[in-house]
């Protein structure tokens, strides 16, 4: 288990990531969605000891990872930016963390690089992006790792790859009950493995729930009256995105939901549907604070 | 296994992949100095007359650069080691491997120490083996020296690796680590000269001391990337034919002297290391790849760069005391330094020099500090005299201790008897004092110093004419005078009663040290007191070894050449040569050739029973004559041919002209005093050529100036307040400029004549005495002065 506790990290007069908390269980894959620059990457560098955080801590399995950090040789941290030695094959790479890692396991790398079908001899410079990514998993993988962080490791892959990825993360995971903690601004990746997604907006985290609670926690109300009407008559109903075309209202509401159906209801109209937001839905419904008038951009 | 327990593994292997990467550096050294050790061992095979260990003369690979190719390849292998701090890809992985930053940073740091110092003591043991190879015996002294030639050669490149590894893995980017790492090693040359500036030039008491060859060994603590022992590795010649080029086994011990830049670059080295390591547990990676945001490194290099300009624009042009003036000018060029690096090397440069200003202040006001504690004593040393009862012998030089007197650089052409003098005015000579102080960083008593010639700096102790108490009284005395310029504080050229005098005192205590105190500028009241240590035994005592023996000519050429190699005040004991006579207005010379033992012995005698007051502060009618007397060359080498030649001609030699002040030549007045040397000089019909032959009819115009007048600003330079009158022909009145802006001219005969009764050639000059200006019909100038009453 992974828990990061009131984390904050500043770069100069800059606040990165303000009083973070989460938890990444064991068995569990933990997604982390955010816009460019919200703070994925240098809460992952928090947790993998590359960055000092100006305060808080990080557990893993209730242990102080900046007070110890020989447990972190059971986490293994897939960056974005893959390093490999100039002259280094996959062998070589193998070599050189069988040295930083104990549970390195030479049976399960060579599996897995026959599973993706990588030349274990060949350089990895001379590899491709996905490749090369594709290398680095393996080479985490064989680490046995109790807690991985991946750092938009999807990116580059070809869907073949991707799922072939995703289903040997649900199996590890399953397997080995270690966590996961991947971050990603892909939606639809995260939600097809992901038990668990945390929406990051700037310095902290908006949304944190497990995604079947997601698809619950929100919903939007499309409404049909006799009339036209006005929004007053939802008064006690925090609504958002409330638009009005003619006797066609709708709006989306992310809390009591059932109050506030309620409350439609004794409104009397005459069609009352309810659908559940997407992820992406619930996404662009967070990260826009404002409405662009684009019309007037270009003029 | 356990966490804690793989952590060694972990270790291990960053340590063995890390000396992968840089373990051909100490195998090119390794393979160079195997390489010479088999070459000179062969060839000392078939010669056998020579010793060695990793003798650089017989560097055959390359040629042994010694620390020169050391230090730089310390430093690469702390780039290679710490690249990864730079790179962002890397530091991803190192930094999130299961180690404390401490087990990464000192895994590194032996990766590139350990095969080093390992392959070298391999090499150093197969020299010791190819050594007893060729047949010499490996005593324990040979392993002493073995031993201390092995330290010398790895300490450069350990230090230098040290403080590259502690600066680089801090940085952010290839150019700054480099950088910093040049000026952090060369942080403590910096930081001496900029306190021994401050030493020398503002503490009462320090004087050019700074700048002399020190008598005493001292502890490198400044420069440990070089070894500056005195010890015992002389070369082929100073051993003779078939000595060992390394005199290894010589009797010669080696001091902790001489181990000290050893010593200090090992402790440097370990503090490196530390602070190196608790600045990587700190190191926020977001450094990484950016030039500039090092902010602690950077920082520190600013001070430095600042502190490094610091003394050298405080040298100025200038020896001798710092004016406050100064001190505030080099405040400021600090400041200036210190922006302009921040310029330079500041990320997001303008928020940087926002906040480099508000620092500034502090920095001045630590500047400040330093200077203040050492304008006023450098707690205690400028105010310290030691107890009477401690004190072995006190010696002591000023240029009012100037017994002799150089009035005269002789020209003569050769085979004459009677010669026109020519020579630059007395008052230019006195700049000329001041020029070869500049040049020469040490003060003159106004008589010629070979040493300084050749060595460039010297004790000045050992100048030519200095005084040597070892009677209770008269340490005393010089005490007395001791305490009285230490009461007179710092003292401005430009003050009224400053008079440009230097004065040295040192004392020699009972346990074997010694303490050495040197002034530029006393007031009059103190200079004139320092006139009564001319009536000591320890001056007349040393004027025996000034004139010392009478050495015959065969005798001479052979001493000169000794007076270099040996105890310096041998050279103040040099016979001379030819004499020259002089009537007191300078209008011709007369050569009567090597001078008589007998004379020699009269001579010495009149000095010294002469009186100070006899000597500076006698009148016109006191002065008979003057004697001069020329060494038979310029620079102390006595060639066959010039005494073979002044013996034949008994006539003078060209002396060198490029030297502007003190020349060959020593000169005495004679005055009404020296008895013995008038009834000599009558009896052998001399006295003739005193006689003068210039009157004020034959005087154009005079001119009169106090030195105040005449040298402004300069006065402060002048380091004698004593007069030697000159005589010059006008071609080289250009020469003559301090006169030009005195328009005010006598020309009355009457008048001309009253003041040359007054005139003297020799003496005290005060503030308030004249210099006076001699223009003949003939165009020929000279000059005089009017003493105050």
């Amino acid at each position: 288990m992974i828990k990061v506790s009131n984390i904050t990290k500043t770069f100069d007069e800059f606040t990165a990531i303000d009083n973070l908390s989460l938890e990444v269980s064991n068995s569990s894959i933990y997604g982390l969605v955010g816009y460019n620059g919200a703070g994925k990457t240098t809460l992952l560098k928090t947790i993998a000891g590359v960055y000092v955080p100006d305060s808080g801590t990080v557990e893993m399995d209730g242990i102080d990872l900046f007070k110890h950090p020989e447990k972190k040789q059971e986490l293994f941290y897939v960056p974005d930016d893959l390093y490999f030695g100039l002259s280094s094959s996959m062998k070589s790479m193998a070599k050189y963390y069988k040295s930083f890692y104990p549970n390195f396991c030479m049976d399960t790398f060579h599996k897995l690089a026959g599973l993706f079908g990588l030349d274990i001899n060949k350089k990895i410079m001379g590899f491709s992006k996905g490749m090369q990514r594709q290398a680095e998993m393996v080479l985490g993988l064989s680490t046995l790792p109790k807690a991985i962080l991946l750092d938009e490791s999807f990116d580059g892959l070809d869907p073949a790859k991707r799922n072939l990825t995703k289903k040997l993360l649900l199996d590890y995971m399953a397997d080995k009950e270690c966590s996961i903690l991947i971050s990603s601004h892909n939606l639809h990746e995260l939600a097809d493995m992901c038990d668990h997604i945390a929406l990051m907006n700037g310095k902290n985290i908006a949304i944190d729930c497990a995604v079947d609670d997601m698809n619950g926690s929100r919903c939007k109300f499309r409404l049909a009256y006799t009339d036209n009407i006005d929004s007053n008559i939802f008064k006690g109903i925090e609504y958002k995105n409330y638009k009005a075309d003619g006797k066609i209202v709708s709006f989306t509401v992310s809390k009591n939901l059932d109050e506030a159906e309620r409350i439609i209801a004794a409104t009397n109209p005459v069609l009352i549907e309810r659908f559940p937001l997407s992820l992406e839905e619930i996404f662009l419904e967070e990260m826009e604070d404002t409405d662009y008038d684009f019309d007037k951009l270009f003029s | 296994m356990t966490l804690t327990s793989f952590s060694r593994k972990q270790f291990q292997g960053l340590f063995l992949q890390s000396l992968k990467a840089s373990v051909w550096i100490p195998l090119f050294l390794f393979a160079e100095k195997i390489f010479n050790t088999f070459s000179h061992s062969a060839n000392d095979f078939s010669i056998n007359e020579i010793g060695f260990f990793w003798n650089w003369e017989f560097s055959v690979l390359i040629p042994d650069l010694g620390p020169f190719l050391t230090i730089p390849l310390g430093a690469l292998t702390a780039l290679i080691l710490f690249n990864f701090t730079w790179s962002k890809k890397q530091s991803n992985v190192i930094f999130s491997f299961g180690m404390t930053r401490t087990e990464i940073y000192f895994a590194k740091v032996l990766a590139g120490l350990v095969p080093f110092v390992g392959l070298m003591i391999l090499a150093a043991g197969l020299e010791v083996f190819a050594c007893a190879a060729v047949g010499y015996k490996i005593t324990a002294r040979y392993l002493i020296g073995a031993l201390f030639i092995f330290l010398k050669t790895i300490m450069p490149f350990i230090l230098s690796f040290c403080i590259s590894s502690a600066v680089m893995s801090n940085a952010g980017s290839l150019i700054e680590g480099s950088i910093f790492s040049i000026m952090t090693a060369f942080s403590s040359v910096a930081l001496k000269t900029f306190f021994m500036k401050l030493f020398d030039r503002y503490t009462l008491g320090a004087g050019a001391l700074g700048f002399h060859e020190k008598t005493t060994p001292e502890w490198n603590w400044s420069t440990p990337f070089l070894d500056n022992s005195t010890v015992i590795f002389d070369t082929y010649y100073d051993l003779g034919e078939a000595a060992p080029y390394f005199s290894i086994y010589s009797t010669e011990k080696i001091s902790l002297y001489d181990w000290s830049g050893i010593i200090t670059a090992i402790v440097y080295s370990v503090i490196a290391i530390v602070l190196g390591s608790i600045a990587f547990n700190k190191r926020r990676n977001e450094i990484t790849g950016t030039f500039g945001r090092a902010r602690g490194l950077n920082e520190i290099c600013a001070v430095i760069a600042g502190i490094a300009l610091f003394p050298f624009f405080n040298t100025s042009f200038y020896y001798g005391e710092g004016t406050v003036g100064e001190f505030i000018v080099c405040v400021l060029l600090f400041c200036v330094a210190y922006l302009v690096f921040k310029l330079i090397f500041g990320h997001k440069r303008r928020q940087e020099l926002v906040k480099s200003l508000k620092r500034l202040p502090f920095y001045a006001c630590g500047l400040t500090a330093a200077f203040l504690i050492f304008y006023f004593g450098a707690l205690g040393y400028s105010s310290y005299i030691p107890p009477v009862s401690e004190i072995e012998l006190v010696t002591v030089q000023s240029p009012m201790l100037a017994y002799l007197d150089d009035p005269i650089a002789a020209k003569a052409d050769f085979g004459l008897k009677e010669q026109n003098i020519r020579d630059k005015i007395a008052l230019e000579r006195m700049e000329d004092y001041s020029l070869y102080e500049r040049l020469f960083g040490s003060v003159y008593n106004g008589t010629y110093d070979y040493l300084d010639e050749y060595e460039y700096t010297t004790d000045y102790i050992y100048a030519a004419v200095t005084a040597v108490f070892s009677d209770t009284d008269e340490i005393n005395q010089a005490i007395d005078i001791h305490r009285s310029i230490i009461a007179d504080g710092h003292i401005s050229g430009t003050e009224k009663d400053a008079c440009g005098t230097s004065f040295v005192i040192k004392y020699q205590l009972k346990d074997g040290t010694e303490i050495i105190r040197s002034y530029f500028r006393t007031t009059e009241e103190t200079a004139k007191k320092m006139l009564s240590l001319n009536n000591t035994t320890g001056l007349d005592n040393n004027m025996n070894r000034y004139f010392g023996s009478y050495y015959s000519a065969d005798d001479r050429n052979d001493y000169l050449y000794e007076s270099f190699s040996e105890n310096v005040n041998k050279s103040s004991n040099v016979s001379y040569s030819e004499c020259l006579l002089f009537p007191t207005d300078m209008s011709r010379g007369f050569d009567i050739g090597i001078i008589s033992e007998e004379f020699f012995h009269i001579l010495m005698s009149d000095i010294l029973e002469q009186s100070a007051d006899e000597h500076y502060h006698h009148t016109a009618e006191d002065e008979i004559g003057i004697l001069a007397f020329n060494l038979s060359t310029a620079h102390g080498y006595f060639s066959e041919e010039n005494l073979k030649l002044s013996e034949t001609l008994g006539a003078g030699y060209a002396t060198t002209s490029w030297n502007l002040n003190a020349t060959d030549t020593k000169a005495i007045v004679v005055t009404k005093d020296m008895k013995n040397t008038i009834r000599y000089l009558q009896d052998n019909n001399l006295l003739q050529y005193f006689e003068k032959s210039r009157t004020a009819d034959d005087i154009s115009h005079v001119k009169l100036a106090t030195m105040g007048e005449l040298y402004g600003k300069k006065l402060k330079h002048l380091n004698i307040p004593v007069f030697y009158g000159a005589y010059s022909i006008r071609q080289t009145q250009a020469e003559v400029h301090y006169f030009e802006k005195i328009e005010e001219k006598t020309e009355n005969k009457a008048e001309i004549q009253a003041l040359l009764d007054k005139a003297v050639v020799f003496g005290y000059c005060s503030n308030d005495s004249q210099i006076m200006e001699i223009t003949y019909n003939d165009g020929v100038v000279a000059t005089m002065m009017i003493p105050a009453s």
